[in-house]
């Protein structure tokens, strides 16, 4: 069921466009992402959300109620900052008390959440202490907390990992994914980390230059992206350019594929480097070419090999060691059913 | 050795500076009242401060007309700082603030005393006090202004999303974050309007003399015993009030 | 922070309702008491300056350029011109002993910098009158400086320092040192240490390193330091006064006096305005060195 719904929204600054006609659903209890490259407008598109920032022409509606000059303290959205933005002269207890203190709640109903919502995120003995005396990701904690006791319909967070070293990052998306089915509150994450949001999200909305490209599950991204930008933004890939024709594509002066899909103006062939196969016996396309460099990652190898005609050369994943040298010359292959025609 | 050595323009400089705060501290405490002879050790000249009716009027009077002053110019600073620094973009606008502290002291006293007297301003405490508030206000101004400016917005944004109105954020959270700011340009405006001759001279009218006009008239004829110990008195005070807004940031911002 | 996010601060002043507002009730009643307290004197004097003298004070509405001509007659003339002189002598005596303090102070390792810092700032913030004074003791005939010279055999007779052109001088620095010391601190922490080096390793001598590379870099902490030392001294009465002997040596002195002895506000006026004029004239220096700086130095 739809909770939120954008509708056309666009923003300009100046003569940059930051949004432009940019429409969204998000349904209920769902854990959502925006995703893109630094200025592609995901974190304008957050604030105007949350209310910093009012669009120029379009709707955001929250349970079919236009949001749109309502002003941050009025609505039901709570926004966990990339900064944390805790208020550093207060302890964490009254951090996480100030949203219901301005709902002028009773002292006892106050209490008694706050110390509810500090469980949760699992910082009660730190309650009495101020935000500089607190780790990075105790900061964290106390940011949500103080958001989500509130209750709101939607929670905002922004680049809620950026700022957490590498190790406490994977604690925290399984800590935010627990925490978001708990609440049962609808979760929007931007970010500019495409494993973060594929590894956390339900559905994801790639964006660049203000414009959303594709909105779809983790997995439809990775196995059916729309564009070349999502193609290339999300995972790793390999790109053949040339054209359809007929049922095959052709990349000049190297050969020609049988390919699926029927892309109009289709430029690219695309294959993921896992479903590029090393020396197989049976493949519908194949490709010969040069080992330039083997690297072994312990679960997966890389291997790039170079093919003549070819401008940048081609990336083949497989697992476990593999017994190539570079300077061998090798064969790649694929299933059409495995490559994407694109635009 | 060599560190010291290498430091001797800044032991130079810090003697050119203080050689004569000691001498008069040094002084204040000799009891023959001349420099060049030592009558002994003693505080009686200290004593003499507060049995002489023109040095206690005039600190009843300066105390007065800082404090005045301060508050005035600590509310309108305050004010203008959150002005200047969130809702300001004219460059002009910006200069104007802060031009009463740069300007020279001799043009806004001969200025003012003639405006003063055109409008018929009676002139007296007030008169001087008002006067003070001008470039006290650009003080504090430049101090608060430098605590918002290396302030978080997002704390703000974050009280807005969590339910308090401007109003209640300016007051829940802006204001007790530049309070020490806030706190550090009143000392240092009151201090200034403790200190400050010129434009008190100029605006201060006949009766109720602030303490540096009484100090003047004592000085102009010679070498008193009595003003060295209230120079020291007033060097002291000044030095305490500074070290503590000092201790609360922001002064040091004011010139570097 | 991406572009849309910089843009979005410059935005956050924009002219809505709600800020149009907070301009008001911020900026209002302060631009409001300046345009009053200072706007208007400053305006008021201008128009002195063209207008007659009253023969009791005050002035009649009659224009005229008599108080401008004055600046002309040869003793107003040497009065301006011998204080632009003091004020430039006293300011380059700052300078001097400034910038080799302010280089130590920056040298100095961190915790010690504050601390310096406060205590070259300290004697600043006291009574100026009081600072004056205190080389009223130091340089008159039975003062202290006389008499460790005495007494160490050096001189026989006192030095005349008291009243004399130098002890002004003496007294301007003193009282304006402070500063001087403090912008050109700034500047000069703002170097990078790796200039001096690269400047050593391409083959410049220590001498010439500092004129080429580091003086220039540091000249905004000059002009500021300078225009500091300079506009007070000029407007300066007291100092003249206590120290000078209580002749009319200099501009700040002048002014008083047509205030309260001559009562020539229009003369008096065109004077203030003088001292105005060249701090504006020595600001414009400072904004068009600063501006061909940053254009070179970035």
């Amino acid at each position: 069921m739809t909770l939120i719904s954008i509708q056309g929204v666009t923003k300009r600054f100046g003569d940059i466009v930051a949004l432009d006609d940019v429409s969204i659903d998000v349904a209920d209890n769902e854990f959502f992402s925006l995703l893109g490259p630094s200025g592609c407008g995901k974190t304008t598109l957050l604030r105007i959300l949350a209310g910093f920032e009012q669009p120029d022409t379009g709707a955001v509606l929250l349970d079919g109620k236009n949001l749109v000059g309502t002003k941050p303290y009025h609505r039901p959205v709570n926004m966990m900052f990339q900064s944390y933005a805790l208020f550093p002269h207060m302890t964490v207890r009254k951090n996480v008390a100030f949203g219901l203190e301005e709902e002028r709640l009773p002292r006892s109903e106050i209490d008694t959440r706050v110390e509810e919502a500090l469980a949760k995120v699992g910082l009660e003995s730190m309650a009495d202490r101020k935000p500089h005396q607190l780790s990075g990701g105790q900061r964290q904690r106390v940011a949500l907390a103080r958001a989500v006791v509130k209750r709101p319909r939607v929670l905002l967070l922004d680049e809620p990992l950026g700022a957490l070293d590498r190790k406490i990052r994977a604690e925290m998306q399984l800590e935010l994914k627990r925490l978001q089915h708990e609440v049962g509150i609808t979760f929007i994450v931007v970010t500019h980390d495409q494993e973060e949001a594929m590894s956390m999200a339900d559905r994801v909305a790639v964006m660049h230059h203000g414009r959303v490209l594709q909105v779809a599950s983790p997995v439809e991204l990775y196995e059916k992206p729309s564009s070349f930008f999502v193609a290339d933004f999300i995972g790793e890939m390999n790109f053949l350019e040339g054209s359809l024709q007929g049922d095959r594509f052709v990349v000049p002066g190297v050969g020609s594929f049988a390919a699926e899909g029927q892309a109009s103006e289709v430029r690219w062939l695309a294959v993921r480097p896992e479903k590029l196969l090393i020396n197989p016996t049976e493949a519908a396309n194949r490709l010969d070419g040069t080992v330039v460099d083997v690297s072994f990652y312990g679960a997966l190898t890389h291997c790039v090999v170079s093919v003549p005609g070819l401008q940048t050369p081609l990336r083949a994943n497989v697992t476990g060691p593999l017994a190539l040298t570079p300077g061998a010359t090798v064969t790649l292959g694929w299933n059409p059913s495995d490559s994407i025609t694109l635009s | 050795m060599a560190e010291l050595w290498r430091r001797t323009p800044l032991w130079m400089a810090y003697a050119f500076l203080y050689i004569p705060i000691v001498v008069l501290f040094g002084m204040s405490f000799n009891a023959s009242g001349l420099p060049t002879v030592w009558g002994g050790f003693t505080t009686s000249w200290y004593g003499e401060l507060f049995s002489n009716d023109d040095i206690l009027g005039g600190a009843r009077t300066t105390l007065l007309v800082a404090v005045g002053s301060t508050i005035v110019a600590t509310i309108l600073g305050t004010l203008l700082a959150v002005g200047l620094e969130r809702y300001n973009r004219s460059r002009v606008v910006d200069a104007a603030v802060m031009a009463p502290a740069i300007f020279p002291d001799i043009v806004m006293a001969f200025s003012l005393l003639a405006f003063y007297t055109l409008i018929g301003f009676t002139l007296g405490r007030v008169s001087v006090m008002a006067s003070h508030v001008i470039f006290n206000l650009a003080f504090v101004a430049s101090i608060v202004r430098t605590r918002l400016h290396n302030f978080d917005r997002s704390v703000e944004e974050a009280a807005l999303d969590l339910g308090a109105s401007e109003l209640r954020t300016f007051w829940r959270i802006t204001l007790p974050i530049i309070s020490p700011g806030i706190v550090a340009g009143a000392l240092l405006a009151f201090t200034l309007s403790i200190d400050e001759f010129v434009i008190a001279f100029f605006t201060n009218g006949p009766a109720h003399p602030t303490l540096p006009v009484v100090i003047y008239s004592m000085v102009r004829f010679g070498v008193t015993p009595e003003v060295n110990a209230l120079a020291v008195v007033l060097i002291g005070l000044s030095f305490t009030v500074i070290f503590v807004a000092q201790r609360l940031g922001g002064v040091k911002e004011l010139f570097t | 922070m991406s572009l849309a996010g910089r843009l979005e601060g410059e935005e956050a002043k924009a002219s809505s309702p709600s800020s149009r507002l907070g301009k008001t009730v911020t900026l209002g009643p302060g631009l409001a008491y300046l345009a009053v307290m200072l706007g208007a004197p400053l305006a008021l004097i201008v128009g002195y300056s063209f207008l007659t003298r009253g023969s009791f004070g005050g002035v009649v509405m009659e224009p005229t350029l008599d108080a401008w001509g004055k600046l002309a007659n040869p003793i107003f003339f040497d009065v301006v011109a011998g204080s632009i002189k003091i004020a430039s002598i006293a300011t380059v005596l700052a300078l001097a002993i400034g910038y080799p303090a302010a280089w130590v102070i920056a040298g100095l390792p961190a915790k010690w910098k504050t601390v310096a810092l406060v205590a070259v700032v300290l004697p600043f913030w006291s009574n100026f009158l009081i600072r004056t004074y205190a080389w009223i003791v130091l340089l008159n005939n039975e003062g202290l400086i006389n008499r460790v010279l005495r007494g160490w055999g050096l001189i026989d007779e006192p030095l005349g320092m008291l009243y004399t052109e130098g002890a002004i001088v003496v007294g301007l620095v003193y009282i304006y040192l402070p500063l001087m010391i403090l912008p050109l601190y700034s500047s000069i922490e703002r170097l990078d240490p790796a200039l001096r080096e690269a400047a050593f390793d391409l083959g410049a001598s220590p001498r010439r390193t500092f004129r080429r590379v580091l003086l220039p870099l540091t000249l905004p902490g000059i002009m500021a330091g300078s225009i500091f030392v300079f506009v007070p001294s000029l407007g300066n009465f007291v100092v003249p006064e206590l120290l000078g002997g209580g002749q009319e040596i200099m501009i700040g002195n002048l002014v008083r006096d047509q205030f309260f002895k001559a009562r020539d506000l229009p003369f008096g006026s065109v004077l203030a305005l003088c001292v105005i004029a060249l701090m504006l004239v020595l600001l414009f220096i400072q904004a068009t060195v600063l501006r061909r700086t940053r254009e070179t130095h970035g």
